[in-house]
């Protein structure tokens, strides 16, 4: 498969909370690799690669399809529509930035930045709030008000490119990365035609960025007995708490908290000490913050295992991603799928 | 507005005013008007063009083709560029953002947002906290990429918003330089000069040579400037709005306008039916600060589009305020041409 066309896609499609053009995507990309494919109540898509054995343990792999982004809450008199966040959008990247509103139709847009001259002395180097920052798409209010409703979800407008052979860049890499990292997985599970003796369970969850809800209610219909949550992480960036962050390039970040399955987590490092394949450990004293948790707790709990990307400037529209960690953590899991599944 | 759309695709930060450059001298030998063009020392084109009457004024219209940008000045062990603003980007538009340099795309940001508390959180970064990451494993590798010296702007594309609203990058002041190539797109009515300026955002470098040499009697600058019409700023302090007309100074940071030009130029509006407004703080400056300086003195006016976000990666102007610019510009050539005599 195609690693950059296939990111390039997915970070493109737009999936703040409700919208369904990542779902589509997902769901379409899921087609080459799974037997059925549905979609639960909250939108999330689920597809199947059965082994054909009855009563195979299920693994179950979960990457998030929904990004952080803004909704609708007002439209002013000049025409400016106000927000509220819809998922922890990073503030220091929203003014002047660029942004799709999604009302009857797709419509671009600018958030408000202050001219310099006016932002208020005492506090000049504190942004405004999200409601007070206002989105400019060239419309009178009247107009404004026929086309975007209270409601209507506004993306960072699609913009993903490459900076080099390997490193990429665009919105919602979080967590479409995760997404085509799964994608590589069933593809060389696909390519390398092999047997393996547990049924796999796709979940592209919704509303992570809301609280880790979807994976929730998609890990109570899947019932699966072992799930691997794939998520993103901090990678160090030279202003950052390097104990606080994993590396860009350096491999597979394999989680290590309270929450989390040791077993699994000793199983995957040792698949990649075997296989040459870099990791680097991610310890978290407690909650990870990742549907690993909703997962972990659903029904009457599953061993979970999370494995994240490194990825610089979290929640900005330039997440910024190296592929062959991706790669790394396809290739991970696909052994342990084989290698891993024979075992449990 | 394809010359608008072309002009703002180009690279030109102040110094680095090349592509801009070739772009408007191949511009003006495409077109059917007798002109003399000429670049000189700093990079400045100025290009005489022959009307269909002699002026009794030496008229000339200016425009900067600079535009605001950051320049490379080294790079970190770990493989990041550090850079300073070339002219006065806010340092709450950058963060986040998407730059073009050497043909190669750089990210600039930091550290997650999860990792800050309170306050923080909605903390502008200082620029000389902000690395550009080309995604260079080291400092040799960085400077490979790019070396101290080397340029980068936004990466911002030209689209056309709701209405007749454009949003692209450097129309501060691509603006200008369209609608003075749109001036020599056929033989004006009365001799007129243009000038095309460098390094206006560092300090109005180039019109100072450039109308040293021209020596006009009368110049109109044409720029953009703030429109803070937006959202959470009472009326009083939006210095104009897009949409609302040409923008006439009486004065700013730099210059104390012509009041008789000034005046001129409503009547005139009013005259063609454009609706013209005035720029309603004494904030910024342009080229006419330098212009009215130069020699022993010339009179000057400044015609602006109104500018949504100005030196931000995405300027918001209004296609409407173009035209009637372009309208009133055409018109002024007659006024400003025998003005006095």
């Amino acid at each position: 498969m195609d690693m950059i066309s296939h990111i390039k896609k997915l970070s493109n499609a737009v999936g703040v909370g409700g919208l369904t053009q990542a779902a589509d995507e997902v769901h379409s990309m899921l087609g080459n690799y799974c037997d059925e494919i549905e979609r639960d109540a909250l939108g999330s898509v689920i597809g199947y690669r059965r082994c054909g054995r009855e009563n195979a343990p299920v693994l179950m792999l979960e990457a998030h399809i929904d990004e952080v982004g803004l909704i609708v809450t007002d439209i002013d008199d000049m025409g400016f529509i106000h927000v509220a966040p819809c998922g922890g959008v990073d503030v220091r990247a929203l003014p002047a930035a660029e942004v799709v509103v999604f009302g009857d139709k797709p419509y671009p847009g600018v958030v408000c930045s202050m001219p310099p001259h006016l932002k208020k002395k005492d506090k000049k180097d504190i942004l405004p709030d999200i409601a007070d920052m206002g989105i400019d798409v060239g419309m009178s209010a009247r107009e404004a008000r026929l086309h975007i409703r209270q409601g209507s979800r506004i993306s960072f407008k699609p913009n993903f490119v490459a900076l080099d052979d390997f490193h990429v860049c665009g919105k919602s890499m979080d967590d479409r990365i995760g997404v085509a990292a799964i994608l590589y997985c069933l593809d060389i599970l696909k390519r390398q035609e092999t047997e393996i003796d547990l049924d796999i369970a796709v979940v592209f969850a919704v509303q992570e960025e809301l609280g880790c809800r979807g994976a929730a209610v998609s890990a109570f219909r899947v019932a699966p007995d072992y799930a691997i949550a794939v998520d993103v992480s901090f990678a160090l960036t030279p202003d950052a708490d390097s104990s606080k962050c994993g590396k860009l390039g350096k491999g597979p970040m394999i989680g290590r908290s309270p929450t989390l399955d040791s077993g699994m987590a000793n199983e995957l490092v040792k698949l990649a000490e075997e296989n040459d394949i870099p990791y680097q450990d991610e310890v978290m004293g407690g909650a990870t913050g990742t549907d690993a948790e909703s997962i972990s707790d659903a029904r009457s709990g599953t061993p979970t295992a999370l494995l994240s990307i490194p990825l610089r400037y979290m929640h900005t529209p330039c997440e910024l991603i190296d592929i062959r960690d991706a790669q790394a953590v396809g290739r991970l899991i696909a052994l342990y799928a084989k290698e891993g599944g024979r075992r449990l | 507005m394809t010359r608008l759309k072309e002009l703002c695709a180009l690279e030109g930060v102040s110094g680095r005013e090349g592509a801009v450059r070739e772009y408007i001298l191949r511009a003006l030998e495409a077109s059917p008007a007798e002109i003399q063009a000429s670049t000189d020392a700093l990079g400045n084109i100025i290009a005489h063009i022959r009307g269909e009457k002699r002026a009794t004024n030496k008229l000339a219209f200016v425009a900067h083709m600079d535009e605001v940008g950051f320049i490379i000045t080294g790079a970190t062990d770990e493989g990041f560029l550090r850079f300073s603003a070339v002219g006065g980007i806010d340092s709450s538009v950058i963060f986040g953002r998407r730059v073009r340099i050497n043909g190669r795309y750089g990210v600039i940001g930091g550290r997650a947002t999860h990792q800050l508390k309170g306050d923080d959180k909605k903390k502008e970064v200082p620029l000389d906290k902000l690395l550009i990451d080309v995604a260079a494993q080291n400092k040799q590798e960085a400077l490979k990429i790019a070396k101290p010296g080397d340029v980068a702007v936004f990466d911002s594309d030209f689209v056309k918003l709701r209405g007749d609203r454009i949003k692209a990058r450097a129309i501060d002041d691509r603006g200008g330089c369209a609608l003075l190539l749109e001036m020599a797109a056929q033989t004006p009515e009365y001799d007129i000069t243009l000038a095309f300026t460098v390094q206006e955002e560092v300090g109005l470098r180039g019109a100072k040579t450039a109308a040293f040499q021209i020596e006009p009697d009368i110049a109109v600058v044409v720029d953009s400037t703030t429109a803070a019409d937006i959202a959470g700023v009472k009326a009083d302090k939006q210095v104009c709005k897009v949409g609302g007309g040409p923008v006439i100074s009486f004065m700013d940071k730099r210059t104390l306008y012509d009041i008789e030009l000034y005046d001129t130029i409503f009547e005139t509006a009013k005259k063609i039916g454009v609706t013209p407004q005035a720029k309603s703080m004494v904030a910024g400056g342009n080229d006419a600060g330098a212009v009215q300086l130069s020699r022993t003195g010339v009179r000057v006016a400044a015609i602006s589009l109104p500018c949504r976000y100005l030196h931000s990666p995405s300027c918001v102007i209004s296609e409407a305020d173009f035209n009637a610019t372009l309208k009133l510009l055409h018109a002024l050539t007659g006024e400003f041409a025998c003005m006095g005599t």
